[in-house]
């Protein structure tokens, strides 16, 4: 993947925090890391909903300015996205919804439906070689054409176990006729999850160099039916184990005690500064080399994280950086120069 | 320390000479996985859904310089 090397373009920290409705989905795709499918039937209880959208909404005065709906497939209990959404606009949170498309059978029914739902500020629609078994590529295109009836932008997500897939590249050749290439993001898959059950067949192109990238993702983090809330929706949601991106549990502290911690967090903090590169640089210093990850998916920071938290003693090792203070220093400071943040200062985490 | 950046913290000179001379990335196309970044296409889709002519004659106006490589910063005056 190509990077450029920039002062910022980075997201902001805790401006968009996802809310994972439910792990029923009309597919079950292939590369899903939470298994979702037309078998799974667990979602945010609506109370739970309710209690943490207002939380949410009143953290240090609006300070999130989106809530984003994710699964699962957010429209797959619609009553209750509804529901969501509404609740969500009343609190004054933008609402942004994940798709993949299924329920836009007709250009005309996929519009009606958009349109009477409560505001969506921006939508995005999955189709991939996965998806498409189970959502004809028809929907997704009925799906974009009534986003952009509608006024709501959109992107088309797609994921790939490598850019060079013919597959891959093939569908793209079929996106860019409905749309801009702009509004296509790809990613590429983790093998967890479902994938993890088939990892013989992937083809991934791996490297025994660590991606370069900082993390974008740890910027918005998610919340779980279950009341857990992860730094991000990537790969590590799949780990069971106390890690510096499990950021808490509903059940046990508040969504303002949540963030608040998170705010401070090194480990969290300086994957979105340099990635799991500078951790990785950072163990090798440390004497620790033997626990660095001896291969890499090329282009995903996520998997590259993944692997480095799998491991306990780099899991421990982390808990020693969150103590030490010229690092904890760097990062404070770190986020004020690149990012344009102070919350970690503010905060008295430096 | 260096100059007054915002809320009034400054970075001390030995990070910021290091921060200054360090190469960092950031991946060319946002992560995509799960939800959506707060962007400026949202908050030109937010304008142009309040209606009015001003605020679809402003998203108007950003567009055109999104396109043009603008970067949108919202700063907030030092106290």
């Amino acid at each position: 993947m190509d990077t450029v090397q920039k002062p910022s373009g980075d997201p902001p920290f805790l401006r968009n925090v996802g809310l994972f409705l439910t792990y029923h989905c009309q597919a079950s795709c292939a590369h899903c890391i939470v298994r979702a499918g037309p078998d799974r039937h667990e979602e945010v209880n609506l109370d739970d909903a309710r209690d943490w959208i207002r939380q949410i909404a009143s953290y240090r005065n609006h300070y999130v300015y989106v809530l984003s709906l994710t699964g699962g497939e957010p429209f797959s209990n619609l009553t209750m996205l509804r529901e969501v959404m509404e609740l969500a606009v009343e609190c004054k949170l933008l609402v942004s919804v994940v798709t993949n498309g299924f329920w836009a059978t007709k250009r005309h029914t996929a519009k009606k439906l958009l349109e009477s739902l409560p505001k969506i500020c921006f939508i995005s629609i999955s189709t991939d070689q996965y998806h498409q078994k189970y959502v004809p590529f028809e929907r997704v295109k009925n799906a974009v054409w009534a986003a952009r009836e509608c006024g709501i932008p959109y992107y088309i997500s797609v994921v790939t176990e490598n850019e060079s897939d013919p597959d891959y590249q093939q569908l793209n050749s079929e996106l860019v006729q409905i749309t801009a290439p702009g509004a296509v993001r790809t990613g590429i898959t983790f093998p967890l999850g479902r994938a993890a059950e088939a990892t013989a067949q992937l083809k991934y192109k791996t490297s025994s160099v660590p991606p370069k990238e900082a993390c974008q993702a740890a910027s918005s983090p998610c919340i779980f039916p279950d009341a857990r809330v992860y730094g991000c929706i990537g790969p590590l949601i799949d780990l069971r184990y106390d890690h510096p991106l499990l950021l808490g549990n509903l059940r046990d502290s508040s969504i303002s005690e949540i963030f608040d911690r998170a705010e401070t967090s090194v480990a969290l903090h300086a994957l979105r500064l340099w990635g799991p590169n500078r951790l990785i640089s950072l163990l090798r210093d440390s004497g620790l080399g033997v626990h660095v990850p001896k291969s890499y998916i090329e282009g995903s920071v996520c998997n590259a994280c993944y692997s480095l938290l799998s491991d306990a003693r780099v899991r421990g090792w982390l808990r020693d950086l969150e103590q030490d203070a010229d690092f904890r220093k760097k990062v404070a400071y770190g986020r004020l120069f690149y990012l344009s943040e102070s919350g970690m200062l503010e905060l008295g985490g430096a | 320390m260096a100059s007054p950046t915002p809320k009034e913290f400054a970075i001390p000179v030995d990070l910021l000479k290091s921060f200054q001379h360090e190469v960092r990335f950031v991946p060319q196309l946002p992560h995509n996985n799960g939800y959506i970044i707060f962007d400026m296409d949202m908050l030109i889709s937010v304008l142009r859904r309040a209606d009015p002519k001003a605020s679809a004659a402003l998203a108007d106006n950003m567009e055109a310089l999104k396109k043009a490589q603008a970067n949108l910063v919202i700063m907030q005056k030092a106290e």
